[in-house]
């Protein structure tokens, strides 16, 4: 079960992140579970951003659309891989 | 009035997007629609897209226009614009390509080029009308628009648009639309063989075309474990070059020597100034290159005898030429890399970091210590900051990130005072436990 805590120091580190890797005309509603629509171009910027600002290796499992479709979605799956919460 | 491009494709040509299908009537009667944006000096002011009927219906228009498409990007400068980039009839289509010195440059091709290009690939692939071809590549490049999209409508196959963000949605569009042909640049490849384990079904590949970077031989061998009755295509080439040179099939037992093959009909290679072991630069001459760029004459590669393919252009990659004709690309001239199918100049990634506050960084190309075949992107720095890879992300290509970003008190440098590129790659190489230079 992952803290709240530990979610919410997540999903604030995520978004200097979210906001590097997404291309400028990607507006992406800001809410933890709003869903996310990414390019393939952005998830491969976005999944080498999380592994350099995170220390973590994100396996094939890992790149899969459900782990990607929002917010709270990356930020738990950083939290499984062991990046540090913040 | 000239010709359209889609006058000169198969007219049994489909490209499937999702529920809809397209033939090359709807192309041409979007592209007669199309009001394209005009700049200040009247000319065309938009970049090719990634999207196939978009690129498809752009060119056309382009045609129909008699314009000549500027990448906007260039377009701070109207009253420069006016005078130097002036179109001339019958060019069509400006691809963006990265320089080696990290300032990209815009290729000019003429409708007759990229048609002599699509037919020169269609034929080399054996592309048949019965293929499907699955097109996972963007259109904003030579690979995916002209070696996939316009290749495949010459000889009147389906294209099967398969866009996913995801691998895993990219495989199962594929299978779905009956993908038989397929091309992707190594990473691309790389990602989609990860993914297979997890997928319902596969599409019935008979061919995989590799190109924009080296085919690492374990990253075949694992496509053809995969899918052993695949012919594996490795492709070699340039945007310049429209973009194909040379090709070489699995089934060529010179493919498992390295080689990229041999150069396409009508194309010529040559090795620029070879030392004695016969590497040099590798310059080329094909009917399919670009008329020249936006921002310029073409430098003459010079050398020696002008080809009856025409001009010679250099590629900026080092290489040989066997005397049976086997072309070996060994690295580049310049400093410059290749990411995700991307040109990246090192020089550019270090000016980026001071950019963005280091006093002094040099940039490398480590190998991946996962399956990534193209290396990692790393830099060491100096200077009273902390920096992120983050904070370098816009300065970069798309989909190209430094994975390694270290700190240091001073950058190594040679008894001549030049960075010392060796001990800055041993250091990055290192972790932070290792060394006591870092600065945590």
């Amino acid at each position: 079960m992952t803290s709240p805590t530990a979610l919410s120091a997540m999903l604030a580190a995520l978004e200097p992140v979210l906001a590097a890797a997404l291309e400028p005309d990607t507006v992406l509603p800001d809410a933890p579970d709003a869903l996310m629509d990414l390019r393939s171009i952005e998830v491969v910027t976005l999944v080498d951003l999380l592994e350099a600002e995170f220390d973590v290796v994100f396996g094939s499992d890992d790149v899969r659309p459900e782990h990607f479709a929002t917010r709270r979605a990356i930020a738990e799956r950083l939290l499984a891989l062991g990046a540090p919460c913040g | 009035m000239t010709a359209g491009l889609v006058e000169l494709l198969s007219p049994r040509f489909t490209l499937h997007m999702g529920e809809h299908a397209l033939g090359l009537d709807a192309i041409a009667r979007h592209a007669r629609e199309t009001t394209l944006p005009a700049n200040i000096a009247g000319r065309v002011v938009t970049t090719p897209a990634r999207d196939p009927f978009e690129a498809l219906r752009y060119i056309e228009a382009c045609i129909q226009a008699d314009a000549l498409p500027v990448p906007s990007a260039l377009c701070s400068t109207p009253a420069v614009l006016d005078e130097r980039f002036t179109a001339i009839a019958g060019d069509v289509l400006v691809l963006r390509t990265s320089g080696s010195t990290g300032a990209p440059r815009h290729a000019v091709f003429h409708r007759d080029a990229l048609a002599r290009s699509a037919a020169l690939i269609a034929a080399d692939l054996a592309l048949q009308p019965d293929d499907v071809v699955g097109l996972v590549l963007p259109c904003d490049h030579g690979f995916g628009l002209v070696g996939q999209l316009l290749a495949a409508a010459m000889v009147g196959a389906r294209v099967q648009w398969a866009p996913g963000a995801f691998a895993q949605q990219r495989i199962a569009a594929l299978a779905a639309g009956g993908a038989t042909v397929l091309a992707a640049v190594p990473f691309g490849l790389a990602q989609l063989l990860a993914a297979l384990p997890g997928c319902a079904s596969l599409p019935p590949l008979r061919q995989v075309g590799v190109a924009g970077g080296a085919l690492p031989r374990g990253l075949a061998e694992a496509a053809l474990r995969t899918f052993p009755r695949v012919e594996l295509v490795h492709q070699y080439g340039c945007t310049e070059a429209g973009p194909r040179l040379t090709s070489i099939s699995s089934r060529n037992p010179a493919f498992w020597t390295g080689s990229v093959g041999r150069a396409l009909p009508g194309v010529s290679i040559a090795v620029l100034d070879p030392d004695d072991a016969g590497e040099g630069e590798l310059t080329f001459a094909s009917p399919s290159a670009m008329t020249r760029y936006l921002e310029g004459a073409v430098e003459s590669a010079q050398a020696g005898t002008p080809s009856a393919s025409g001009r010679w252009l250099r590629t900026g990659d080092r290489g040989s030429v066997t005397a049976d004709g086997l072309v070996f690309v060994t690295g580049r001239t310049d400093d410059v890399v290749k990411l995700r199918g991307e040109k990246v100049s090192l020089a550019s990634v270090a000016r980026a970091t001071e950019e963005a506050g280091a006093e002094d960084a040099i940039a490398c190309c480590l190998p991946s210590e996962s399956s990534d075949p193209d290396g990692i992107l790393a830099v060491l720095y100096a200077g009273d900051v902390s920096l992120s890879p983050r904070d370098l992300a816009r300065s970069l290509p798309r989909g190209v990130v430094v994975k390694r970003l270290r700190h240091v008190s001073q950058l190594p440098r040679t008894l001549s005072g030049k960075v010392d590129r060796v001990a800055a790659a041993q250091l990055l190489t290192r972790t932070a436990d290792d060394h006591p230079a870092y600065r945590p």
